[in-house]
């Protein structure tokens, strides 16, 4: 872990013991729970700084950045891409995988936060719509419904390709 | 046409229609779904009034579901039990919002200052807020924020099983008959048998600890496998706890910060209840505040989203319109208001002021139910309730009954707000549509409390409230505080320190970590430690085997151990009714 986030969880951590210490006497120590706030605040200042030095980090590395997000969803896409036309029983088996993969896509999507909140939520809701349209997908290959299955495969194939434009546009 | 072949284990289903609409809001789910849901809201009113705890029956609605639309119907689907499910447990969860409130004013004699009518709409309000405000909530929290919410996810599980394979079954049907097993047997002194496997062990007392240590241990597989579901947040709680029990009362203890008469065994319960209880309680609400200011930019993508929803081509809105919330809030409002004025004699002016507030605090509520379900399960209500109670006290001049009334409303919209956010995300992971859930979540929602509220006036006409044959240990509880409040004896002081640090943690960085600390202080030991030991497992399980080990393994198992006790515990509570068992 990187030095100003450990830092910064250790000040964190000594700061809500003491606080949560002070604040439980009867009546509260208010000048101990200001004291303990403050290393708190310094905690929380220097893990702040440490996580996004972290985040711009793994961006540009790759490792849950842009471009790994790109490579989810441009599997995932080729994935479905290749079920569009098969079999109920090879459509439900392949779907399974799919979701499970794209599982990660959460996770990796974690630095995308550095562009700010409003990015991140429209992304992340994007992506959502289409991983519940996969699910419906699934659910209805699986009883059978095979005109439905198709209508959400396709749906789920727009929003993701929506989701992989919107994780391309921000190198730009 | 293809057919369709289930199979679960050796029974196999058969269906050749795959032409027709895709089953999902169907007559069959209304009706099994609100029948359900009503048997097991009388059965929970009951055997809850008696026993003390109620329990939501998704699960076992989902089951029941298979049972009904496949064995008996001979049709069914995955997203169609999904639709039965959510409508049984909406039926059924206002049972805790009532039960924990009305028979309060039973006890204290206080029922008939009120007309029935004002019962139905003070709490017909709650279910609509509860359900309203969940339609931003939704997006946030199950797209945005990806919360766990371990019990939708089990139950995902449960409607998805025949058609993941056999394995995956086998490991379902495999942790429900060990749970409900398990369950059955400690329930043996229950049924005139021999205690073999006992409800808690004492581990503090094995390991020769001191006895102010508080180191026992419910035996539950069913939180156990809320822990497995949960993985990593839940050692958040798990943390908190070690500080709550471990660090905070032997620090306390040290420092002679209690009274000479507290002594021995009842050090750890007088640290809990005066102390790190409030505190947490004061570091739910700080915690989820802070989370509000901080989600706001995502509450605003949620709001726009759902507005743009209906811009979607090929008829695909699913979301639920805006104008629904804004109608059920100004409703919900108006209910409340009517109630207010006609029962306070308070004037229009301070009638309208306590139903904003109300309004307003429902949300805030709300928020934190959703929150603390999602990140780990656990729901806060009785510690929401005191806080409820306190802010209406004040609101109402201290008007009792009107207060009691009030707090059934909160409680109603805060269990079903938790409820239907567990619902929904287990529609997001079975591709169920969220306006239609949302919608027959709206139109059937009302008929828990008027199921509830007839139980509880026929048990008071037939056997009294608050005596030997039905104790109804949580009103008595809600009595306590109220006298507690009118005493003057309300630790505001830990709630304000409690709000601060909690407010500071969840700036930290790590999404609700207020929220969790704070849950972690207010739940007992007995179930954190269960609960924790799954998460480490499931963390174990992780970094072993990866993430496919969890969703093909581990979930199935630690559903089927949720459920098998969840059965079980609904099984007792139709027993109870019948009078079979005597608790």
């Amino acid at each position: 872990m990187e030095m100003k986030k450990l830092v910064g969880n250790v000040l964190l951590t000594v700061g809500l013991v003491a606080g949560a210490i002070t604040a439980a006497r009867i009546p509260p120590m208010w000048g101990g729970l200001a004291a303990s706030l403050a290393v708190m605040g310094a905690g929380i200042f220097l893990r702040r700084q440490g996580a996004k030095e972290e985040l711009h980090r793994a961006a540009q590395s790759g490792t849950g950045g842009v471009r790994e997000l790109e490579r989810l969803l441009t599997d995932a896409l080729g994935r479905i891409e290749r079920i569009m036309d098969a079999p109920r029983e090879k459509a439900v088996e392949e779907l399974t995988g799919i979701l499970e993969e794209l599982d990660e896509f959460a996770e990796k999507a974690q630095p995308l936060r550095i562009e700010g909140l409003m990015t991140y939520g429209t992304i992340m809701s994007v992506f959502s719509r289409g991983e519940r349209a996969l699910n419906r997908a699934w659910s209805a290959f699986a009883d059978g419904y095979e005109n439905e299955g198709r209508r959400y495969l396709r749906y789920s194939y727009d929003d993701l390709k929506e989701t992989l434009s919107a994780v391309k546009a921000l190198k730009v | 046409m293809a057919d369709a072949n289930w199979k679960v284990g050796e029974a196999s289903w058969k269906r050749k229609d795959s032409d027709e609409t895709y089953r999902e809001v169907t007559p069959a789910a209304i009706i099994l779904g609100v029948i359900w849901g009503a048997f097991m809201a009388a059965s929970f009113t009951y055997a809850g009034m008696i026993m003390g705890f109620t329990s939501g029956g998704s699960a076992i609605a989902a089951i029941v579901g298979w049972g009904v639309l496949r064995g008996i119907l001979k049709k069914g689907t995955v997203v169609e039990n999904n639709i039965v499910q959510t409508i049984a447990s909406a039926v059924n969860i206002s049972v805790s919002g009532v039960i924990f409130t009305i028979p309060a004013l039973y006890i204290m004699g206080l029922h008939q200052e009120i007309n029935t009518t004002y019962f139905f709409l003070a709490t017909a309000a709650g279910a609509i807020l509860g359900i309203t405000f969940i339609i931003p909530l939704r997006k946030q929290m199950i797209e945005i924020d990806r919360l766990r919410f371990p019990t939708g996810t089990a139950v995902a599980t449960v409607l998805k099983t025949p058609g993941s394979g056999i394995e995956k079954a086998r490991l379902l049907f495999l942790g429900m008959a060990v749970s409900a097993a398990v369950y059955l047997v400690q329930q043996f002194p229950v049924l005139g048998l021999p205690e073999i496997i006992p409800e808690y062990i004492d581990l503090g007392a094995i390991l020769h600890l001191p006895e102010w240590v508080s180191l026992a241990m419910a035996l539950s597989l069913m939180v156990f496998g809320m822990g497995l579901i949960t993985g990593r947040n839940g050692l958040i709680v798990l943390a908190g706890g070690i500080l709550s029990y471990y660090i905070i009362t032997p620090i306390v203890k040290t420092l002679g910060w209690l009274p000479s008469d507290v002594t021995g065994g009842a050090i750890s319960g007088f640290v809990y209840a005066n102390m790190t209880r409030p505190l947490g309680i004061g570091m739910l609400l700080g915690g989820s505040i802070a989370g509000l200011i901080l989600s706001m930019p995502v509450i605003i993508v949620a709001l726009r989203s759902i507005a743009n929803a209906s811009k979607l081509g090929t008829g695909r809105n699913e979301e639920l319109p805006i104008k629904y919330l804004y109608a059920g809030i100004t409703l919900a409002f108006l209910l409340l208001l009517v109630t207010t004025y006609q029962l306070g004699n308070l004037g229009i002016g301070r009638s309208l002021l306590t139903a904003l507030v109300g309004v307003a605090w429902i949300f805030v509520a709300s928020l934190l139910v959703a929150m603390s379900t999602g990140m780990t399960d656990w729901s806060p209500v009785s510690g929401l309730s005191l806080v409820s109670v306190m802010i209406l006290l004040y609101l109402t001049g201290k008007q009792v009954p009107l207060t009691i009334l009030l707090g059934a409303t909160v409680g109603v919209a805060i269990s079903g707000a938790a409820d239907m956010m567990q619902d929904l995300k287990t529609g997001h992971l079975v591709g169920g549509i969220p306006s239609r859930q949302q919608k027959v979540e709206l139109l059937t929602a009302w008929i828990g409390p008027i199921i509830a509220l007839t139980v509880v006036g026929l048990i008071w006409k037939a056997y009294g409230i608050g005596n030997e044959m039905v104790p109804a240990p949580q009103a008595m509880a809600l009595k306590s505080m109220v006298d507690a409040i009118l005493g003057g004896n309300v630790p505001v002081d830990k709630f304000i320190a409690g709000g601060i640090l909690g407010f500071a943690l969840s700036m930290s960085g790590i999404p609700g970590l207020g929220v969790l600390v704070g849950l972690s202080m207010y739940l007992p030991m007995l179930y954190i430690l269960p609960y924790g030991l799954g998460c480490i497992v499931h963390e174990i399980a992780k970094r072993k085997k990866g993430n496919e080990f969890i969703t093909e393994k581990v979930l199935p198992v630690a559903a089927g151990l949720m459920v098998g006790e969840a059965a079980m515990t609904l099984l007792f509570a139709v027993l109870t009714v019948m009078g079979v068992l005597h608790p």
